[in-house]
């Protein structure tokens, strides 16, 4: 009962603090987000922190004990430490390593494989809709694959999480450079001395397509690293020594509600934290971009 | 008075079509070095759309056109009306693409457009008046046999279009080059071209063409002359019978 008073409590005061803010800034859009003020945002950040887990808080009062409960957050919290001081690190370690692995080859080779096709208006045509129809096989279809393949050590890891992020990469990239904006090539063209130059194809794709095309597909790779982390856990499933994705797998097995909580509190700890590096990234490296300077 | 000897711009016959619409039929100009030319016209008469086939962006489907350059002289540059920079280079590296690698030359076109303190800015760092500088800046140091601008002061204060008509003024009317514009402004014309040629279209065709005699810079007592209302009123009657 307590708890239901708690997650009430909780909803109520983060929703109030919400409210307050959303009153007194009404005419603030999403974009025009840093005029809310820094205190302001981090307000909004701990309100709606405090709804959600309050719901949770709730959702422990309608079922707080027996196989199927749902444990407190701090509960949740606690097993997260548990699990990390208890030798949970080196799963964290070899999810991380992981994902990184099939996530960049997958990125560095979708995107060059992108440009190449992309380069010249024929293979563009004669390679997308195989690429693309191939998109339309869920990644988990592969997994079987996979396993005949390469076995089901890391080899087998990477490959899941490549071919999970591979085709979105491929597809998302083509889409970035269809929508380029021509008109650079043109100026570009007709801009300087060194005419004969800046007439060759390559020239032009080095020094306005990719330039131009690199803020956006950061951002594309930055939506498409959370699908690393959901084809993680489908490989970790089989045959893992270390791994968040097995401590969920034997968690779930042996009903350790509360470590499977942790599992999900980590998952989305880590996933957050790179996002915001991917965000603090981008200001450094596209400092020219507009956005650059916004989350 | 700059030399008008020879036409560095010939168009034969040019013929383009577009969407099933004739934009050009049988149209012949010559442009010639030293000069300034403005064109104006109705929106949609085929201005940019001559700009573009002089510029080699599109092709005619007959006729000809032919650029005389100088050896290794840059043909064209271009202007164009909303995209002056690239984004992603900081001002220096936008001037260098005009192929000038000399950083005292650059550093010295900089200064007397007043961009020496922008240099390592990026363009979202810069106003719409600083951008066109820049744009000018890039196009004087590629020095190129014909310079073509679309619509390049539209967006601009009186103080920045001004201070461009000067470096305009300075710069560009000399004997290895020819200047084309297109605007929508009467005065700009005046003020700025040798030549003045008001189209209409489409297909697009040559309604009048004059050279305006009068020594540079053209200002206050100029805008008061006689000779600036006749002009005035000419292109005027031009327009409105297009």
């Amino acid at each position: 009962m307590t708890a239901a008073w708690a997650g009430a409590a909780l909803i109520l005061s983060g929703l109030t603090i919400i409210l307050l803010l959303a009153r007194t800034r009404t005419q603030i859009l999403l974009w025009e987000r840093a005029a809310v003020g820094r205190r302001g945002n981090l307000l909004a950040q701990i309100g709606g922190l405090m709804v959600f887990v309050g719901i949770w808080y709730l959702g422990h009062s309608l079922n707080p004990d027996g196989p199927t409960r749902i444990p407190t957050p701090a509960a949740a919290v606690w097993a997260a430490v548990n699990l990390l001081v208890n030798g949970g690190w080196v799963d964290v370690l070899a999810s991380t390593a992981r994902v990184i692995a099939g996530f960049w080859i997958a990125a560095v080779a979708s995107i060059v494989i992108a440009f190449t096709i992309a380069l010249r208006a024929v293979t563009a045509t004669a390679f997308s809709p195989p690429l693309s129809f191939i998109r339309y096989i869920p990644p988990t279809a592969f997994t079987a694959l996979l396993v005949i393949y390469f076995g089901i050590d890391e080899l087998y890891k990477t490959a899941v999480i490549f071919v999970g992020v591979f085709f979105f990469n491929f597809r998302m990239t083509m889409d970035i450079l269809e929508d380029f904006d021509v008109r650079y090539v043109e100026l570009a063209r007709l801009t300087g001395a060194s005419y004969a130059r800046q007439q060759s194809s390559r020239w032009l794709f080095a020094n306005t397509v990719i330039p131009a095309s690199s803020p956006r597909l950061w951002d594309m790779l930055r939506i498409n690293l959370s699908f690393a982390w959901t084809f993680l856990v489908v490989a970790e499933v089989v045959g893992a020594q270390h791994g968040l994705g097995k401590e969920l797998y034997l968690a779930q097995r042996f009903f350790r509600v509360e470590d499977v909580y942790a599992c999900i509190l980590l998952f989305g700890l880590i996933g957050y934290a790179s996002d915001l590096g991917m965000a603090l990234l981008k200001r450094v490296l596209f400092r020219w971009h507009d956005d650059a300077t916004r989350r | 008075m700059q030399r008008v000897d020879s036409a560095i711009v010939a168009i034969d016959e040019a013929a383009f079509a577009f969407g099933g619409r004739r934009i050009l039929d049988g149209f012949s100009l010559e442009l010639f070095s030293g000069q300034i030319t403005a064109m104006l016209g109705p929106s949609g008469s085929g201005k940019t759309t001559l700009l573009r086939l002089i510029s080699g962006m599109d092709k005619v489907a007959a006729g000809e056109i032919s650029i005389r350059t100088s050896p290794g002289q840059t043909p064209i540059s271009y202007m164009f009306q909303n995209y002056d920079t690239f984004p992603w280079l900081t001002v220096r590296r936008n001037l260098e693409l005009s192929g000038e690698t000399n950083p005292e030359v650059i550093c010295d076109t900089a200064e007397r457009l007043g961009l020496a303190s922008l240099l390592d800015r990026y363009p979202r760092q810069l106003s719409g008046g600083q951008s066109k500088r820049v744009a000018l800046a890039r196009s004087l140091l590629a020095r190129p046999a014909v310079l073509i601008m679309d619509e390049p002061f539209g967006s601009l204060d009186v103080r920045t279009k001004i201070s461009i008509f000067e470096h305009l003024e300075v710069n560009v009317s000399d004997e290895t080059r020819s200047t084309l514009f297109v605007t929508h402004s009467v005065e700009e014309a005046v003020i700025l071209s040798d030549r003045v040629l008001v189209l209409s279209g489409p297909p697009l065709r040559i309604i009048d063409d004059f050279t305006i005699h009068s020594p540079r810079p053209r200002r206050d007592e100029f805008l008061a002359s006689e000779q600036f209302k006749t002009a005035e009123s000419r292109i005027i009657s031009g327009l409105l019978g297009a």
